[in-house]
Parts: structure tokens; C-alpha cells; sequence
């Protein structure tokens, strides 16, 4: 067994990597290696029978996702706008002549405008509409729109296991749930439990970095857990 | 002195003209064998290009044509009114219904059919609907041609696998010599069947060879039959679990494909695999196999919907039988192969297998995981489980004895 403690976790695998089809991306090696070190006939036994919920959004929702930013109610400096397309035109490249961000020429309700900047607040919009009042656009106005904002990247992807410090196993639960109870309130660190292959087990804490987990498993030694040790929880 | 020699000379003449008994040849297989197979090439309508490398003759109403490599290539047509043969020199349209029978002239015929060498004689059949190219092969060189195409001979060690999938082979083919898949053929060339290798370097490779000849005419049977061959199975991996079949396809045992704890097609590519599907490519997949109409799907893919999946049945060996798939207003219900078609990714063709469990994406309900063993239906002799235990040294009739443990090698050979 390459990864002993796996057989005790459970399987709920979040996986960061994106799979479009067999064979072009190689599966991490974790996930692969958990699949190979256990029974297959025991994992449809455990997982086999679940059923999977999910989610068909519209197509107007797909389409919204699939932009690169999101939609946004907010302001912009709307230059002009006017009925005739040729003058917005014009207008539109004079404006970008002018080396500002985000110039925008849309068609609303028969009029063509010629729209600046993405403003979450009216105050940030002020900046814009005076810099465009010196460059020679005396008319242009504050104006409510919908504004793109850049979509909020996560910065860093979902592990697909923690480490945690097992303390404590038990056939039964209340056991478990006793230790938990008393020691949730004495550690400096979450106490919980989980079911694994029929044990509950007791496990203190939940890490990402293998180094933070044993420094706290060196304390919790220190102060008299002995049979502490290590494992890797897939995450629930 | 004189007279010894004479008399030693007409004892010597007595002796050859008396009668023996006809010399049998090595191989000449049972009278209740067959010692040919007759493959299908090609059973879809089509233009294909066809040439003889050796000599052929075609015997028509009015004339017999001499066909060979100095023709070169010809095209043939093969159509549900006729068959067509041509070149820039030659033109034959018949119509249906007509058997071609391009007798050879040549003890070891050869063809070159779309371009790949096979040897064996080939007829041509087009019926009201129905056409067929096919090929009749000697029962060795059939196995020959199939061992290459079905299991990797690159390693010394995998002998004893080769001679195992040999007989596998010879027994299902036989088989179906007595229980043809069609009036004109008895197996198709290609997957449907076994798939039948182009003659190449493959024949060289010793390993297949000596595969071949180790096996000859040995094929499975039951204990209490030993001259009728049995239906078998056999797949590429089972992934840990296999269905035993015997002299019925009726899977009733599951049996843990290990030796020593460990599992013997571990070294397997797909012993273990992983897909990833989105939830608008399964409605795609859906109404691509005509299981949700087009308007009902379309409807689905417009508005959103909530889409449940379950597993409701699975086999002994815990096979997906049945998957469920709860649309509003629907529920939907997959059976065998198609579930393997409907969960297809866009690039990544059918599941290798039915043996796997649906896996949800708790950072995104739009897609699911589908985390499988193993690749092929699971019955019968698992090939990288052979390979596997050809490895550690297990030899044929033990792995034979493995996966069809009611089975038994039996000889055809007179």
C-alpha cells in the first residue's frame, strides 16, 4: 500500500484538474494511486448505489458563465448618444484616441452610445467624467448602466485532502462523540469525527500543508497524546 | 551373390506396390471440425478497393476470367442491386441476387483488401438488401491472424498468455462455424466478433507463431461434451472482478481476478480510469441515442432543469445494468452498452466498461465524475489478468483453468 491511510478516508474527491477526455490529460497521481490501492468491488459497495444530483442551467445562464467578466449594475460616462450610428462612431474613436480603458459603443432603445469605464460607485465615475471634460467632450454625463466587472478568481484551488491528527477510534459512536465533546473545548484546534470503514474516529484539525500538521502533532504529543499520529482525510 | 541381389531387388519392388494407409497431414482437423472459418469483411454497401495477389479465377456464364497482381488494383462496388468490379480496363456489373466465388489458383491465396494484406479466398454476395465481402480462411491462419489484434505479443514472457487467448480464440470461432452469424458468413472480421489483423509483420513475431502451433486444435469444451466446442467470452480487463461463463452465457459467478492479493491486470492501461461529463453533455449524449427527443432535450438545455442519476441494477460482479436518469416530467432508464454510450465524453468515445460508479463534483453540480475499472463486458478470460499471470510464470492450461474453471482444453485434432 502506497497510501495506507486512504483506506480509512472517504472518498469525496473534489478534483481541481479538468478531464475533457480519456487520455489527453493524465489523471493526478493521488486519485489514481487511491483507485488502484483499494478493491474495486468493495468501492461499488460503498459508492455504487448513490445517487447523483444535478444541475442544468439555462442556456441564458450557461451563455452569462461563459463570459469572461460578470454583469454588474454600476456607471459609466456616456459621451453621446444619438440616433445617428456614423456619429457615434466617429465619436467612439475620438474617445479611444484618448488612450482611456474600456470605451464601449452600444444600441439601446433606437439611440447609439458612446459609454466609458466600468464604475462601481457614482464618486469613482467623477474621475473619468473630468478627464473627459478637459480632453473636449463638455457634454458627457454620469449615466447608471450595466457595468462588466472581471470575475472573482479563487485563489487557490480546493485541496483534494487534508491532513488531519487522529486521536481517537471507536466501533461506536457515542464513544466518539464523547471525546469530541470533551476535548472540542480544551484544544486550540476544531475537534471531529468521521466515519471510516466502521470506526469513528476522533481527528483534530484540518491541513492543507503537511509540514503545519505534524508541528501540531508535535504539541498535542507534547501534551500527552502519545498514540497521536498523522492521516490524510479526503475531504467532505 | 547375383541371385541375393535380385531377390533383394524384387522384395524391394513387391514392398512398393503394395497399398499403404494415406499419409495424414499435421493439422488436418476432426471431420466434425470444420477446418475453415468464413469472416466477413464488410457487410455495409460500399466502393472498397480490391486486389488479387495471387491468382484467382472467376467463373462466369460466358467466360472464365483469370484474375492477379497484373491487373492491379480493382474497384469494387458493392451495392443492394449488384456488385460492380472495375478498373481502367475492366468493367463487370452483376446484378443481385449473385455469389462470386473467386476460386484460387494458388495453394496460399492472398488478397489485399482497402489497401491490407489477407490471405484466404474471398466471395463477393449481394442479395435484395444485403450485401457481404467474405473471406474464407483456414482455421490456424484465422487464429494467426486474430491472436495479434487482440492481445499485445511484444514480451517474451507473455507466451503462455498468447497460447491461452489462442485457444479462447479457436474455441469461440468454432463455435460459431456451427452457429453462423449469417447464411453467407460465420463471423464478422471486426469487433462484433473477433477482429481479424491484416497479414503483416505480426506474422512474423515468433511468439505468435509458436502461440499458434503450441495450441493447435486445442480448443474449451465441457467435461461432459469434449468434442463440442462451448460459447465463450473473454475482454480486454475485468478490473479486479470477473463473470464466469461456460457452456451458457448466463453469468451466474463472480469470480476476484487475484493471485497472491494482488490483482492480475493491474498492469492494464484501463485497469483503472477516470471521466468527467457535464450535465448538458449528457442531455447531448441523450438525444444523440434518440433516448430524449430532440424537442424534449432542446426544451431542457433552453430552460435548465434539475437531472438525477442512479445506478438501479447492477450484475453479480457489480456491472452497471440499469442507469436511471430522473428529468422532470421523465425518467429515463439506460440499459448495458447504450449506458456506455449515453456517459461519452465529447473526445473520449463510449466508457471503456459498464464497471464504475457515478461520482458527484461538489464544486460544480453541472458536472459529475465517473470513476471505472477495467474495459470490456467482464466475462470470461480477462487478457491483461492472463498477461498478468503469464508474468509471474502461470502457464495456458492454468489460466485457462482460471477463468473458466467449468471448462476444460480439449483436443480437436483427429
Amino acid at each position: 500500500m502506497i497510501f495506507p491511510r486512504y483506506q480509512y478516508g472517504w472518498m469525496f474527491l473534489i478534483l481541481s484538474f479538468w478531464l475533457p477526455g480519456y487520455g489527453q490529460n493524465p489523471v493526478p497521481d493521488p486519485v489514481m494511486q487511491y483507485l488502484k490501492n483499494r478493491s474495486f468491488p468493495q468501492l461499488i459497495e460503498q459508492y455504487g448505489s448513490q445517487t447523483i444530483h444535478l444541475t442544468l442551467p439555462s442556456r441564458r445562464t450557461r451563455q452569462l458563465d461563459s463570459l469572461p467578466y460578470q454583469l454588474q449594475q454600476g456607471f459609466r460616462v456616456q459621451v453621446i448618444a444619438t440616433k445617428f450610428a456614423k456619429v457615434a462612431r466617429r465619436v467612439f474613436q475620438q474617445v479611444q484616441q484618448l488612450g482611456v480603458d474600456s470605451v464601449y459603443l452600444v444600441e439601446e432603445t433606437g439611440l447609439y452610445k458612446v459609454q466609458v469605464g466600468n464604475f462601481t460607485q457614482r464618486d469613482s465615475a467623477r474621475k473619468m467624467l473630468d478627464r473627459l471634460y478637459y480632453a473636449g467632450f463638455k457634454d458627457a454625463w454620469i449615466a447608471p448602466a450595466t457595468i462588466h466587472l472581471p470575475k472573482l478568481v479563487s485563489s487557490s484551488a480546493t485541496p483534494l485532502m487534508y491532513y488531519a491528527i487522529q486521536i481517537f477510534a471507536s466501533r461506536h459512536e457515542k464513544e466518539a462523540r464523547k471525546i469530541q465533546q470533551q476535548y472540542a473545548h480544551q484544544l486550540n484546534w476544531p475537534v471531529w469525527i468521521e466515519r471510516m470503514d466502521h470506526l469513528w474516529k476522533v481527528l483534530v484539525g484540518k491541513f492543507t500543508e503537511e509540514a503545519t500538521a505534524r508541528q501540531v502533532l508535535e504539541k498535542l504529543r507534547l501534551q500527552g497524546w502519545n498514540e497521536a499520529w498523522l492521516t490524510q482525510v479526503w475531504l467532505d | 551373390m547375383r541371385r541375393a541381389i535380385i531377390v533383394l531387388l524384387a522384395v524391394l519392388w513387391v514392398a512398393g506396390c503394395t497399398t499403404r494407409p494415406p499419409i495424414k497431414l499435421p493439422g488436418t482437423l476432426s471431420p466434425l471440425i470444420p477446418s475453415d472459418i468464413r469472416v466477413a469483411l464488410t457487410t455495409t454497401p460500399g466502393t472498397y478497393r480490391l486486389m488479387f495477389t495471387t491468382p484467382v479465377a472467376l467463373h462466369l456464364e460466358e467466360a472464365v476470367y483469370i484474375l492477379d497482381a497484373s491487373i492491379g488494383e480493382l474497384e469494387l462496388q458493392l451495392t443492394r442491386y449488384g456488385i460492380t468490379i472495375k478498373n481502367e480496363r475492366r468493367y463487370l456489373r452483376l446484378p443481385f441476387p449473385i455469389t462470386l466465388v473467386f476460386e484460387s489458383l494458388d495453394p496460399q491465396p492472398m488478397i489485399r483488401w482497402q489497401g491490407k494484406p489477407y490471405q484466404g479466398t474471398l466471395t463477393l454476395h449481394a442479395d435484395d438488401g444485403e450485401v457481404a465481402a467474405v473471406l474464407t480462411v483456414p482455421m490456424d491462419i484465422y487464429v494467426q491472424s486474430v491472436l495479434p489484434a487482440e492481445m499485445p505479443s511484444g514480451k517474451k514472457q507473455y507466451l503462455e498468455a498468447l497460447k491461452a487467448q489462442a485457444v479462447a480464440i479457436r474455441t469461440y470461432a468454432l463455435w460459431h462455424v456451427h452457429h453462423p452469424r449469417h447464411r453467407w458468413f460465420d463471423v464478422y472480421g471486426d469487433v462484433r466478433d473477433q477482429v481479424l489483423g491484416p497479414y503483416g509483420d505480426d506474422w512474423q513475431n515468433p511468439l505468435i507463431h509458436e502461440a499458434v502451433t503450441a495450441t493447435r486444435g486445442m480448443m474449451l469444451t465441457t467435461p461432459q461434451m469434449p468434442r463440442q466446442p462451448v460459447r465463450i467470452q473473454y475482454h480486454s480487463t475485468c478490473g479486479g472482478a470477473f463473470e464466469l461463463v461456460g457452456d451458457s452465457l448466463l453469468a451466474s459467478r463472480v469470480k476476484k481476478d487475484e493471485r497472491l492479493g494482488e490483482e492480475n491486470c493491474v498492469i492494464s492501461p484501463l485497469h483503472r480510469w477516470v471521466r468527467e461529463l457535464s450535465v448538458e453533455q449528457l442531455v447531448n449524449n441523450l438525444m444523440a441515442e434518440k433516448i430524449l427527443p430532440r424537442q424534449h432535450g432542446t426544451h431542457l438545455l433552453e430552460k435548465g432543469a434539475q437531472i438525477t442519476l442512479s445506478i438501479a441494477d447492477r450484475t453479480v460482479s457489480g456491472r452497471s445494468k440499469i442507469l436511471t436518469i430522473s428529468l422532470p416530467d421523465t425518467v429515463v432508464q439506460v440499459e448495458g452498452f447504450a449506458i456506455r454510450r449515453i456517459l461519452q465524453s465529447p473526445n473520449g468515445g463510449a466508457l471503456p466498461s459498464n464497471y464504475f460508479f457515478l461520482f458527484p463534483n461538489p464544486q460544480n453540480p453541472r458536472k459529475f465524475y465517473i470513476f471505472g475499472a477495467g474495459y470490456g463486458h467482464g466475462r470470461g478470460l480477462c487478457q491483461w489478468g492472463a498477461l498478468g499471470q503469464a508474468l509471474e510464470g502461470v502457464g495456458f492450461r492454468e489460466i485457462l483453468k482460471f477463468y473458466y474453471p467449468n471448462l476444460q482444453v480439449s483436443g480437436v485434432l483427429p
